[in-house]
């Protein structure tokens, strides 16, 4: 009876209903589910800000389910225009200088607040997971939640969790030293029954009479055997894709596999290597992004994640072809 | 922390992906530039031009930047560059590298009687500039003028300056810091913007 | 917050308290403004006058469209890590940082302004079809040499989800009108 009854409820309630059927409860666990679900299940628009190490952007996100559909419209606020338009799994970017759609089935990608990489279930293994204070932000009751790392591998984060919805309203990573190094925050949020069926409409899409459209055919990708293994993998990391890709530039096809603890994610490049190729290994890091080169052999293998440069190293240096 | 320290962590900054942190080198260094090129190019529109362009190359060879100089010192050799290259585009003569190479630059500083090409109304504006801002200093009470003399003047660091005075460090630093918001305050409406109009 | 910036420019901070007054310089219009008009005040006092000289919101506009410039991490500060391995030093824009793919794809194709140029796919994904014509690489130490890491993170911001493994055969691309 409860299911039937939502559809007579406005389909921009549903997530918010959904999300403030779960009581608050004492479980961090229990946050981090809602967290996860409210980012992909429920409605919201609002501004945040992004920052990593000291670089700073500022985007505009609104999502919603419409109809049933995840619908979500992003646009970073900084640069040329464009906004990306997200409709279920497709997504697409309004250009308007260019006069270009851009409809590209291969790309999906996700934004905060849906920071997660997989189920939060797992988070337990790595991180020590404890619920912190409750703080008022954005005129919103919000819960601190504490990921503490149980190894030097991952970084620290701090979550802050709408208390009515699990929607996170905050998330900080903080280094060894407890330094925070990246950060997203909402400057504003409207939530629930608030959000407009509007905010998710593409708006650039009026300001340009005709339309480029450049649309490619998404292949499929299931079951790449890249043919590199990684031997040493970091505790608690677990393989979740493995592609071959071509990126531009380069004529051969980029090997990419990716880790991740639920959280934190590193993607493993291996390529041919340029002329001249580099002799040494070498490594940067910005924020919480790490970036670590090896030659190997005729190749070049690249690791980049938001991981500590350790972390990076140690998977980075087991890379091999599998037998 | 001395100035060139100041300088290195701003660009440390910017080198890590701080823009604003660049910013703030343009801001301290434009009117230097500024008047270094002027002694190259003549007319006033084309100053500018050039010295937009060298901040900009300066943008983009940041990277390599490894503080081996001062960083005003960098900059000014890429101003000087920018200003040949721009004469050499315009079919004029540029200065050759001995009249105005890095040692020049290093000792621009200090470098005085460099405003002789302005036009008039700019010359009535730098004139109104230091008319206001020597006003404001003259109406200052005495110990905040003292202080911000022998800091701006004369260099002295707070402690010199604490000790000359005799008074703590931390009156040091908040007379000089209340000297400059009093000066400033008469400056803005001579400088003819508004808090909000100028960024 | 302006006495912060007062002491920051007469050196008289140590390096964590000049980190924050740096943060006000350039957080707010009004620390811009003080640190401006504090440097020029000490330019008339010392050479007896200072024209009115603003680029500096032009410079920025134009920097605007700059990828972001990145050195490798000063030694100074982070003397183990940055002994450990050789340092790169890489560009990178923000944007790519924060929303990854889609909006660098965008921005390439306008910075060319040409149509895009299909490659070839065997087999696997094809992440770009249009290929940046600058490539930004920075001249540096060749022992350094930088790298186009925006290509990367872009690849690594949009970690296929288990859900976009799925087969996608019967879908049909949207056409617009």
């Amino acid at each position: 009876m409860r299911r039937a009854s939502r559809a007579w409820l406005p389909a921009l309630a549903f997530g918010f209903t959904a999300g403030a059927q779960a009581a608050p409860q004492d479980e961090p666990l229990a946050w981090l589910q809602r967290a996860a679900n409210a980012a992909r299940t429920s409605s919201y628009s609002g501004t945040f800000v992004h920052t990593n190490g000291e670089r700073t952007s500022t985007v505009r996100i609104a999502h919603a389910i419409i109809d049933g559909v995840e619908q979500e419209r992003v646009e970073p606020l900084e640069g040329e225009p464009h906004e990306i338009v997200r409709r279920g799994e497709d997504m697409i970017c309004y250009f308007p200088e260019a006069k270009t759609m851009r409809l590209d089935k291969r790309v999906s990608a996700r934004y905060f607040p849906s920071i997660f990489r997989g189920p939060p279930e797992a988070l337990a293994e790595n991180y020590t997971l404890r619920l912190g204070n409750t703080e008022r932000m954005l005129g919103l009751e919000c819960q601190w939640i504490r990921l503490d790392p149980k190894d030097a591998l991952r970084f620290a984060q701090r979550l802050c969790a709408e208390v009515t919805t699990g929607l996170l309203l905050r998330a900080r990573t903080l280094n060894e030293r407890k330094q925070p190094i990246e950060q997203w925050t909402f400057t504003d949020i409207k939530l629930g029954p608030q959000v407009a069926r509007s905010d998710v409409k593409p708006t650039l899409q009026s300001r340009v009479k005709s339309w480029i459209t450049d649309s490619q055919p998404r292949d499929e990708a299931k079951g790449v055997d890249t043919g590199w293994a990684v031997t040493n993998i970091p505790a608690g990391y677990r393989k979740i894709g493995e592609v071959r890709r071509t990126l531009p530039g380069r004529s051969q096809p980029v090997s990419q596999i990716i880790y991740s603890d639920g959280l934190a994610s590193l993607s493993v490049f291996v390529e041919l290597a340029g002329v001249p190729a580099r002799p040494a290994e070498a490594a940067s890091e910005e924020g919480t992004t790490s970036f670590f080169v090896r030659p190997a052999g005729d190749f070049v293998v690249t690791v980049l994640g938001e991981v500590p440069i350790a972390t990076a190293q140690q998977i980075g240096r087991s890379v091999s072809r599998r037998p | 922390m001395s100035d060139r320290e100041i300088d290195q962590q701003l660009v440390e900054k910017a080198q890590r992906g701080d823009k604003r942190a660049f910013e703030l080198l343009v801001i301290k260094y434009q009117r230097k530039l500024e008047r270094l090129l002027s002694r190259v190019i003549r007319d006033q529109g084309e100053v500018e031009d050039v010295a937009q362009e060298a901040f900009i190359k300066a943008y983009r060879a940041l990277p390599n930047f490894r503080g081996d100089s001062a960083f005003y010192t960098w900059l000014y050799r890429i101003g000087i560059n920018t200003a040949k290259n721009h004469l050499i585009a315009l079919g004029r003569r540029a200065p050759t590298s001995t009249e105005y190479g890095a040692e020049e630059a290093e000792s621009f500083e200090d470098a005085s009687g460099l405003r002789d090409m302005n036009t008039p109304e700019s010359m009535l504006a730098t004139k109104q500039i230091a008319q206001t801002v020597n006003d404001a200093i003259e109406a200052l009470p005495e110990e905040l003028r003292t202080a911000i003399t022998l800091r701006e003047i004369d260099g002295l660091s707070y402690e010199e300056i604490a000790q000359i005075m005799n008074c703590p460090i931390g009156t040091v630093r908040s007379r000089i810091f209340r000297a400059r918001e009093a000066v400033a305050e008469r400056l803005r409406p001579q400088l003819g913007t508004s808090k909000d109009q100028r960024w | 917050m302006n006495q912060e910036i007062s002491s920051l420019m007469d050196g008289e901070l140590d390096p964590h308290a000049s980190d924050r007054a740096i943060q006000s310089c350039t957080g707010c219009p009004e620390g811009k403004q003080a640190w401006d008009e504090y440097h020029l005040i000490g330019e008339v006092m010392r050479d007896g006058g200072a024209r009115r000289f603003d680029i500096a919101s032009a410079v920025m506009a134009k920097l605007e469209q700059e990828p972001t410039v990145l050195a490798p991490r000063a030694s100074r500060r982070f003397p183990v890590r940055a002994q450990a391995f050789g340092r790169i030093a890489f560009a990178a824009a923000a944007s790519v940082a924060t929303i990854g793919a889609v909006g660098w794809i965008a921005t390439q194709g306008m910075s060319t302004g040409s149509a895009p140029a299909t490659m070839a796919s065997t087999g696997g994904v094809t992440l770009q079809a249009n290929v940046p014509v600058e490539q930004v690489v920075l001249k540096a130490d060749p022992a350094y040499a930088a790298i186009e890491v925006n290509d990367y993170l872009a690849a690594h911001r949009q970690v296929p989800t288990p859900d976009q493994y799925r087969t996608v055969a019967a879908r049909q691309a949207v056409r617009t009108r």
